[in-house]
């Protein structure tokens, strides 16, 4: 930053340096006034060199839109989907037998369940609690298009 | 409830303190602390403080077990006259040295001074004008090389006053955590240590390069006096002065807030755990509580020592490099108000852009020089409202 900053100034001193020469030589006269109007221009080009590179790179490259330098990671409706998912998984959980579950958002307003299940659990009951869970918690019309039911055992 | 726990919490330490230094209960606060002191290691600290104050003029620093004794025996553990002996000795090498630059300076601007009145007289005040620029560049030089060493000061003292803090601050929290101040310790250790490596870094990689750039910019600004570049020295010496001055308010609010929360909590919690020592254990109660008061007492005693000699380094290390800046305005002043006669343009206002420049330089040390001595003296008294 300051190494930046430092370059800019020298610049800006070797240009002032030329132009106080060029005052010093030049015989007096019309062409004096001329040369110190344009010794003025190029200091002030210089001068406002970084402010206007900031401005068309940000122009240029990165479109200032409100608050992207804040938002890092899943946008707000991502988020509350995804708590919405695990609230669905942790009411079916809650039906006996389920050992574990997982939901899975699909295209439209579908989900896959997948459960991990004890032995002899009724599937139609896991069925059942994870459409009323996934109802509940992430809409009406939101319906489990498959259900996928495994009953590994995990020791 | 909470307190509750915390005081069970702090009366068992207080109860490891006293079953490590002996049941201390009737020996008085003197054979404790002999105790204590032996157990506590600061045989780094001391050598850190003595690494740090040793200059060409050392000065030396009482440990903190001298500081101790001196205290229980009421003797005045530091003696200021060997400080201002040293001070009036540096000052006069101080004095020697910059008179030195000044020679040089006076030369130069008598050159410029003579060339100024041939430029008058002369058929050719082009060449003439040249000459006495060129001089001036040369008297511009000599004075930026001076401020940039007097840059370096500043820097070098900074960098010391950060490795000083840090040596300092584990023995300080340990005792801290001893005396009871369970909550001051918790707060303190990663505050002061923030707080120290923000104004050191900002110090030194922001507001003195700031001002660096500020002073150049204006030293040209006299140099090249047809195409100036004032208000841009006016931008960055107002860039570094903002980042102090908010620097500066930043770390007084966090500091007076936190210290007065933790003092309150540390006291809330020393009582309680008092109480409760002294009135559920049965039979010893009363006397653990008291040989806990006493063992208390006398690490808080300590801290305060340990303290005392940071604080004492704190200065010792802060003023001969401030004395020498001073030196520095002060023959800058007296060199502008000498060649004024001369009537040099240009000569007199760089000689008091300098002057300015190292008084902008005197108020950057001395501003971070009292947050570091504001750090000690809180964090002492703040932690002193736990033992009653």
């Amino acid at each position: 930053m300051w190494a930046m900053v430092g370059g800019w100034v020298r610049t800006l001193i070797v240009i002032v340096l030329i132009g106080n020469l060029v005052d010093i030589v030049m015989p007096k006269g019309d062409l004096r006034r001329y040369a110190g109007l344009v010794v003025g221009l190029v200091i002030l080009a210089v001068m406002i060199r970084p402010l206007s590179s900031a401005v068309g790179y940000v122009n240029r490259d990165h479109p200032v839109s409100a608050f992207s330098w804040v938002s890092r990671g899943p946008s707000l409706t991502g988020a509350i989907a995804s708590e919405e998912r695990h609230q669905a998984e942790a009411m079916v959980q809650t039906v006996p037998g389920v050992r574990a579950c997982a939901i899975r958002s699909l295209s439209g307003s579908s989900v896959r369940v997948l459960v991990n299940v004890a032995p002899r659990t009724s599937r139609k009951l896991v069925r059942t609690m994870a459409q009323q869970a996934v109802s509940l918690t992430m809409g009406r019309g939101v319906r489990v298009a498959q259900l996928q039911m495994l009953s590994a055992k995990t020791s | 409830m909470k307190t509750m726990r915390l005081g069970l919490g702090a009366a068992t330490i207080g109860l490891f303190l006293c079953l490590r230094t002996g049941l201390a209960k009737a020996q008085g606060v003197g054979p404790t602390i002999r105790n204590q002191l032996q157990t506590l290691n600061d045989h780094g600290l001391n050598q850190a403080l003595n690494q740090l104050v040793a200059g060409p003029h050392p000065v030396q620093l009482p440990s903190v077990g001298q500081v101790v004794n001196d205290l229980i025996q009421r003797k005045n553990p530091f003696d200021p006259n060997a400080l201002l002996q040293a001070l009036e000795r540096a000052a006069l090498g101080d004095f020697n040295q910059m008179a030195r630059v000044l020679g040089i300076l006076f030369i130069l601007a008598v050159l410029a001074a003579l060339l100024e009145r041939l430029a008058e007289t002369s058929d050719i005040p082009e060449v003439v004008r040249i000459a006495r620029w060129v001089v001036l560049s040369a008297f511009i030089t000599v004075g930026l090389r001076s401020f940039t060493s007097a840059v370096h000061l500043v820097h070098h003292m900074v960098s010391s006053l950060v490795g000083l803090m840090e040596s300092m601050i584990p023995t300080v929290i340990v005792l801290m955590a001893g005396s009871g101040a369970l909550t001051s310790a918790g707060i303190f250790h990663p505050l002061m240590l923030a707080t120290i490596n923000l104004t050191a870094v900002l110090t030194k990689n922001w507001v003195l390069p700031a001002m660096m750039l500020a002073t150049v910019v204006e030293l040209v600004s006299h140099w090249l006096p047809r195409f100036s570049l004032n208000s841009l020295a006016a931008l960055f010496r107002q860039i570094g002065l903002t980042l102090l001055g908010g620097l500066m308010t930043v770390f007084l609010g966090v500091m007076a807030v936190e210290g007065a929360a933790a003092s309150v909590a540390d006291g809330v919690l020393l009582r309680s755990s008092k109480f409760v020592m002294g009135s559920f254990v049965p039979v010893i109660g009363k006397a653990v509580s008291d040989a806990m008061e006493a063992v208390l007492g006398s690490s808080m005693l300590l801290k305060n020592a340990v303290s005392l000699v940071g604080a004492l380094a704190i200065i010792v290390l802060v003023v001969f490099p401030l004395l020498k800046l001073m030196v520095m305005m002060f023959l800058y002043r007296v060199a502008a108000a000498a060649t004024e006669p001369l009537a040099v343009e240009g000569m007199v206002k760089s000689l008091n852009a300098m002057a300015t420049a190292i008084g902008w330089l005197v108020a950057i040390a001395g501003a971070v020089a009292l947050m570091f001595f504001l750090i000690v003296t809180v964090v002492l008294s703040a932690s002193n409202g736990a033992v009653p």
